[in-house]
């Protein structure tokens, strides 16, 4: 077991926006959310999945929506603690811990804003190792596991449980009253047994992204190459740096969809295709990287990692791609996340 | 012939140009910031102007505002009212400040009924009585001005229109009072700082402004006196006194404006080399490129648009270290004291401008030189190397673009770096001034539109606002800013359009 504190919230603020693949929203507001949380109700416990016993109740809880309305509509916490009773209430005892849904990006931050409120630990694991656009793909899609119910709140704790036969269904539905709740509700998409969290979750999701947050942080201070060491600790690659010179977007079906074109001289550019998250990487013509490994558009003077809504012409930036969790490059995960899954993208 | 004047109140230095209509640098004069900014304006004014030269405008950009943020000084006591039905407590007011600024400025915040969501619904309808209960309350226990902040009020400002009614029907029409939405945009809580900051320095600000538009009728000049904003853009007093925040950053933009104007040029890197600091920028079609990083001024998140600016702490008065050959410049600098505490002017400290004086590319009369030659060259070509890395930076791929040095430090750069493509332009110690004395005349529109009506609405538009400029003075307007923002999760589809239109200043 170890402590996460206020001195750790940066590491992870930076790893999990790396982590987020230009999705996964700017982990801004939920910073100061967790900062401000630590202050209130001391550090958080962070556990092992071997620490838990195979019959432990363990929630994943994150928030489903625009990252856009985050920036605004800073959070209660009533709507995740809502979650959290309806589900103790129902299965008639309490949790054992929380965990984390998605590590890319700010939803990295949700549980932090009630662990300590609630006297919970987090468990160091999470559902998808990255940040992906749609809401079924996590790793219990690949295993098979079917939502048992999932749960929903709304800022002033009205809560829904959602009987799905599986998470395709919760997408459509759940994405429908999402809006309904102001673009932006809490959600735990399953409940799940200590054994069920071995079996199907990441682990080390914290533990990785604040390292990764930590080489950055300590590369900038020692004024080292940020890039080199992300590079290192991530096992990744450089595939470019140039100055952001164009950026078509649109928004399809709730969904931040487009390019963005770097250029490095007059005859080298880099073209990146996004949905939410970026998914391809073209130098010229010629595909150097794609889902589901891990692309990231670093800014060149601060070394922030850059998310897809904050993308903006004459930005000094790097390109690197990282190796994702392996679930994902099985056969099963490249049928939900691999490039076939987002030809439509590639094709814009 | 008709003139205007431009000046630039900075933190070290106070300058002011006289400039003809056909944008010629007549006269400029250089003075140090005085305790009351007015007498250093004073001066300056008297020294470029006189009663035989008929004057449109004044302009000035002032710093002002950004130092009563820096140093906590002059401000007064804020209460905040956020208009949140759902009760929000996880992120305080001023969360994340300095604690000597927090200290300063916060009074206390209340959470009101109120707020939308992001489709136009209300969270909850306002609460008229338990609205008006809290600005009893706050007034009564000492807050000196209220800052109002309501959730997704950028997009829909109706319920923080109402509560200023109700604040200007308890405590009258001249207590400070900011709206979020009229300085922000999405983004609470960098909305809220920057409402925060606004409201704090309106009384102090007011004053400010005041004193200088009465020094220049003591002087004998009555024509027009305006500020210069962060955009570039020129504000009258009255604009000013409501939103003294939008000031804070017109210095950087007026030196890389006026750099760039000076050498003849509408796209080019620009160095304002001062005393303490290197800023670096980049004119584009002339003006000066957006920054879309978030902007932070003091640490504190502000959600505003700023130049985008590479700085470094390598200046005039930088202090030299030297070991062994190896030379340190920088980041300390003795700044404004320069004259008192620089080798050459009989001094303790080694500084950048000794190894000038020592080379001979600045020559002061009565001073020692106190470097030799050589070392004073190698010292010179590392600082010139390390500004030449923030034209690399900033001009990224175009290579081409000429790199135009200015401010009080320019000149310490040795000629022999100087060429068609590195230019030291004339009056490059007054950059700022002259960037100051051409800033143009605009009108914003900041509205939410209908999508479907888009083309038909933006025609519309863009004739309110050209209209709206050209009444405002400003001649032969164009539209220089044109965003549309879609917001995807109303039902309507509807978009915040940002418009501004811009002309050069000359009223009828």
């Amino acid at each position: 077991m170890r402590v996460f504190s206020e001195k750790d919230i940066e590491s992870l603020a930076l790893g999990a926006a790396l982590l987020g693949s230009g999705g996964g929203g700017n982990p801004f507001n939920a910073m100061m959310v967790t900062e401000h949380q630590i202050h209130q109700y001391g550090p958080v416990d962070i556990i092992k999945p071997t620490d838990l016993a195979d019959d432990d109740l363990i929630v994943p809880i994150g928030f489903m929506g625009a990252p856009l309305i985050s920036l605004e509509r800073i959070p209660h916490t009533r709507e995740l603690e809502s979650v959290i009773a309806a589900i103790e209430k129902d299965y008639g005892r309490k949790l054992k811990a929380l965990t984390i849904t998605e590590i890319g990006g700010s939803n990295a931050f949700t549980p932090f804003y009630i662990a300590g409120k609630l006297g919970l630990p987090i468990v160091d694991a999470d559902l998808i190792g990255r940040a992906f656009p749609e809401l079924q793909m996590i790793t219990t899609t690949v295993h098979n596991v079917k939502p048992d119910a999932c749960y929903m709140a709304d800022i002033f704790g009205n809560t829904i449980k959602l009987n799905c036969a599986d998470l395709h269904a919760v997408e459509k539905y759940a994405r429908q009253l999402t809006v309904a709740f102001g673009s932006s509700a809490a959600i735990a998409l399953h409940v799940f047994s200590g054994a069920s969290v071995k079996k199907v979750m990441i682990a080390g999701s914290i533990s990785k992204a604040c390292a990764i947050g930590h080489a950055i942080l300590n590369a900038r201070a020692q004024r080292l190459n940020v890039v080199e060491a992300v590079l290192a600790i991530t096992h990744g690659r450089h595939l470019g740096e140039g100055v952001i010179i164009d950026i078509d977007q649109t928004i399809r079906d709730g969904f931040l969809n487009g390019h963005v074109i770097i250029q490095k001289t007059q005859d080298c550019h880099w073209q990146i295709k996004y949905q939410n998250e970026y998914l391809f990487v073209y130098e010229n013509a010629k595909r150097m990287a794609a889902t589901p490994d891990i692309i990231a558009i670093i800014d060149k003077d601060s070394g922030m990692p850059i998310t897809s809504e904050s993308m903006h012409y004459g930005l000094r930036v790097e390109i690197i791609a990282m190796p994702g969790p392996d679930i994902w490059y099985t056969e099963e995960g490249m049928q939900l996340v691999g490039p076939s899954r987002f030809m439509e993208s590639e094709s814009l | 012939m008709k003139y205007k004047i431009g000046v630039d109140i900075g933190g070290t230095n106070t300058d002011a140009v006289l400039i003809d209509s056909n944008h010629n640098c007549i006269k400029a004069a250089k003075t140090a910031t005085t305790q009351d900014i007015s007498q250093g304006f004073a001066t300056v004014v008297q020294q470029v102007w006189t009663e035989q030269e008929p004057i449109t405008g004044v302009f000035a950009g002032t710093t002002h505002a950004i130092n009563s943020i820096l140093e906590a000084k002059n401000l007064c006591k804020v209460g905040v009212l956020r208009l949140a039905g759902y009760q929000p407590d996880t992120l305080p007011s001023c969360f994340g400040w300095p604690d000597k600024l927090k200290q300063a400025v916060l009074h206390q915040c209340i959470t009101l009924d109120g707020g939308y969501e992001c489709d136009g619904r209300e969270i909850t309808p306002l609460n008229e009585y338990a609205t008006r209960c809290a600005i009893e309350t706050l007034a009564n226990s000492g807050a000196q001005g209220i800052a109002v902040n309501g959730i997704f009020s950028a997009l829909y400002p109706p319920q923080e229109q109402r509560v200023r009614q109700w604040i200007m029907d308890d405590l009258g029409n001249d207590f400070p009072i900011t709206l979020s939405h009229e300085i922000g945009g999405i983004g609470f809580v960098e909305r809220e700082n920057a409402a925060i900051l606004n409201t704090a320095l309106q009384n102090n600000l007011k004053t400010g402004f005041i004193k200088l538009q009465d020094t220049l009728k003591k002087i004998g000049i009555h024509s027009p006196f305006y500020l210069v904003q962060n955009s570039g853009l020129l504000m009258s007093v009255e604009e000013a006194f409501k939103f003294p925040i939008l000031t804070i950053a017109a210095g950087p933009k007026n030196s890389f404006t006026g750099g760039a104007r000076l050498a003849g040029l509408e796209h080019a890197v620009v160095a304002d080399i001062g005393g303490t600091s290197t800023d670096v920028g980049m004119i584009v079609n002339g003006y000066p490129r957006r920054s879309y990083k978030m902007s932070k001024v003091a640490n504190i998140q502000l959600g505003f648009y700023m130049p985008d600016m590479l700085s470094i702490a390598l200046g005039g008065g930088s202090c030299l270290t030297i070991n062994d050959g190896l030379i340190q410049i920088g980041p300390v600098s003795v700044g404004s004291a320069l004259r008192q505490r620089s080798r050459s002017f009989g001094g303790d400290q080694l500084t950048l401008t000794d190894a000038a004086i020592a080379l001979g590319s600045v020559s002061i009369n009565d001073v020692q030189q106190m470097m030799d030659k050589p070392l004073a060259e190698k010292v010179l070509i590392q600082a010139f190397q390390r500004v030449y890395q923030l034209y690399e930076k900033m001009a990224g791929a175009n290579v081409d673009l000429p790199f135009v040095l200015v401010g009080g430090g320019a000149s310490l750069i040795p000629s022999q770096y100087l060429s068609p493509q590195v230019i030291l332009p004339p009056h490059w110690a007054c950059a700022n001034a002259y960037g100051a004395a051409l800033s143009e005349m605009g009108a914003t529109i900041n509205t939410v539109i209908k999508l479907e009506d888009r083309s038909r609405l933006m025609k519309e538009y863009e004739q309110q606002v050209l209209s709206q400029a050209e009444q405002l003075g400003a001649v032969s307007p164009r539209i220089i800013e044109r965003e549309v923002i879609p917001y995807h999760y109303s039902a309507d589809k509807i978009a915040k359009l940002v418009m501004t239109a811009a002309g050069a200043y000359n009223p009828s």
